[in-house]
């Protein structure tokens, strides 16, 4: 029998699923901008390891400052993580331009998209682009010093990057210059933020192949173990060079976490107003179209239908049908934006919704149109 | 089968006074008989028809359709009774215009739970039989004559097969042709186990097809209900 009410009002129903499809899809989309924006922060700012940027406004200004930060800081090491794959490789290019037979260590997860062990015998120049080596200078200028190798990994490269502009991008001229033997430690990257893989380099070989010169570093980038200690690591590096500056993740992460707020706030009252708009647009229709089909509901009523039944249980799973599939095409869409716990709670968004809009229309409906009863 | 006792109606008009249009009525319409209420407009001979079909159950008395009080009854229970019981015939047809011939003559069957399949089929054969071929079946009501759309409106009453049919000016906007076909047709749907009250002011309908007639007559300032 629900054919009959649905024949009857379906333009109605065809328009509030229209609408509730719109509205889920805007909302949807102001969900991924969002989790867009929080993924971007995420990935510019490391929210684990917690760290500290030293610029050096005179660029010429020499640097030998190793010992005395590590004073007053721990810099994290490749030490504290576990490794996956230990073993001894011969790397040998196809097309001949280098080899590399040495001890290879790789630690970490690799990116997703990347294997977490590569099988070095199938690398040649081309797919070396693919693993993304890249060397920063602050790198370099530890490796010169010390045996065991620092993680930086990407989001914390790109931090550091917008202060150190001594970046190089060398793979294709390491291996088209190299022709050694000796330890190389491949460094994947802990998976926290999805980040991709680094390869670190012993102070050797840099040596031998990039000719480094310490001096030209004009900044320092310091990774703080806990948190609790940044503030005094600030401190005693103002004391240290009181005319330099210094500013740390934390001011970076709530400078640009207090956008995201006003940004998810200012969403918030959007989607709200949005949904508002929804209600109204809906009952407004719904209500238009069971006044403008009056007529035809009251001979349904004499020859024995109780419409405000069937208007609650049609109405109901409309609502509910175009509400999912708003959230499904939404969810879709953001397939790989959409943080995990939003989409339960557009979900709930969807329930409450049609739960709301049912309630105050079956109310009305069957208090204000007699001809429904 | 009807039986009406000291039923009265009392309408509020929007200033809150209170008018009488039914007047402690008593009469029996009895099984198998064709019934005509005659009346001016005005006089409350729809109202009647209101409460005798369950439609309008707000009134002083009873109405007892095979010794059940229909006054008494709820919405629900009302729903159910008309789609048990009832068939209607209205003046002016009354179809829905959003549903197709098929559809407007076999919602009774529908909403009592038939399958669509098998409540269309009874539709079809019962379409031929008042003489409506296959080609109108698909039809929506806008593109039927007048005489078209009162058959299927005598289908849709008739389908489920109700022991009382209620017809409200039946013949009231047709032209001569059909309206003799029209009455031909409610001649036809006499039958023992079935009542039809008829509600018109059209004398002739009265003398062709009235077994029984009730009149809603103008005296002393107000409308009385008797029988002839």
């Amino acid at each position: 029998m629900n054919f009959l009410l649905f024949k009857l009002l379906k333009k109605s129903f065809l328009v509030i699923f229209i609408i509730n499809f719109l509205i889920f899809l805007v909302l949807g989309g102001i969900n991924i901008a969002i989790s867009t924006y929080d993924n971007y922060l995420k990935s510019s700012f490391a929210t684990k390891q917690h760290h500290i940027t030293l610029k050096f406004i005179d660029e010429n200004k020499s640097v030998n400052i190793m010992e005395e930060i590590k004073k007053i800081s721990s810099i994290k090491e490749i030490k504290t993580l576990n490794s996956f794959v230990q073993k001894e490789y011969f790397i040998k290019l196809q097309r001949g331009l280098a080899t590399f037979r040495g001890k290879v260590e790789i630690i970490g997860l690799g990116f997703e998209k990347y294997p977490i062990t590569y099988d070095f015998n199938m690398i040649d120049t081309r797919s070396l682009s693919d693993l993304k080596i890249k060397l920063t200078g602050i790198e370099l200028f530890y490796l010169m010093r010390n045996n065991n190798f620092v993680i930086f990994n990407k989001t914390l490269q790109r931090a550091f990057l917008e202060h150190l502009p001594s970046t190089s991008t060398k793979y294709g001229l390491f291996f088209n210059e190299f022709n050694k033997v000796g330890n190389v430690v491949f460094v994947g990257v802990l998976n926290d933020l999805r980040d991709k893989s680094v390869l670190f380099m012993n102070k050797n070989l840099f040596n031998n192949i990039f000719h480094y010169e310490p001096n030209h570093i004009n900044g320092f980038f310091i990774n703080v173990y806990f948190q609790k200690n940044l503030n005094n690591v600030v401190k005693k590096l103002k004391q240290l060079y009181p005319n330099e500056q210094i500013f740390t993740w934390r001011d970076e992460n709530i400078k640009q976490n207090s956008i995201l707020i006003i940004f998810s706030k200012v969403a918030k009252i959007i989607e709200v107003l949005l949904l508002f708009l929804a209600f109204v647009a809906i009952i407004v229709v719904l209500f238009n179209e069971i006044i403008k089909k009056q007529p035809q509901i009251r001979i349904l009523n004499i020859l024995g239908i109780r419409l405000i039944k069937y208007v609650n249980i049609v109405l109901f799973i409309i609502m509910l049908m175009s509400g999912i599939l708003g959230v499904l095409c939404s969810k879709f869409i953001s397939n790989y934006f959409m943080l995990e716990g939003n989409f339960e709670l557009l979900a709930g968004i969807v329930f409450i919704n049609a739960l709301i809009i049912v309630a105050i229309t079956s109310f009305i409906l069957n208090r204000k149109i007699d001809l429904l009863r | 089968m009807i039986k009406v006792s000291n039923l009265s109606k009392t309408f509020t008009d929007y200033k809150g006074d209170k008018f009488l249009v039914l007047d402690n009525l008593n009469f029996n319409i009895k099984k198998g008989e064709i019934s005509v209420i005659l009346g001016r407009s005005g006089s409350g001979k729809s109202t009647l028809l209101n409460i005798l079909a369950a439609i309008d159950s707000d009134v002083e008395g009873k109405v007892e359709v095979d010794d059940i009080d229909i006054t008494k009854l709820n919405e629900s229970q009302k729903a159910k009774f008309r789609n048990n019981n009832i068939g209607f015939i209205f003046q002016s047809h009354e179809l829905i215009p959003e549903f197709n011939v098929l559809e407007n003559s076999s919602i009774p069957l529908i909403v009592r739970g038939v399958k669509k399949s098998k409540a269309y089929e009874e539709a079809k054969i019962l379409l031929r039989e008042l003489g409506l071929d296959d080609e109108h079946f698909y039809k929506m009501p806008r593109e039927l004559s007048g005489g078209q759309q009162q058959r299927v409106a005598i289908v849709r009453a008739v389908i489920h097969k109700p022991k009382i049919i209620f017809a409200d000016e039946p013949t009231g906007n047709l032209d001569p042709l059909t309206r003799n076909s029209v009455i031909e047709l409610i001649k036809n749907l006499k039958s023992p186990d079935r009542s039809i009250v008829i509600v018109t002011h059209d004398i002739e309908l009265k003398n062709m097809l009235a077994d029984r007639v009730f009149e809603f007559v103008y005296r002393n300032n107000r409308f009385r209900f008797e029988e002839q």
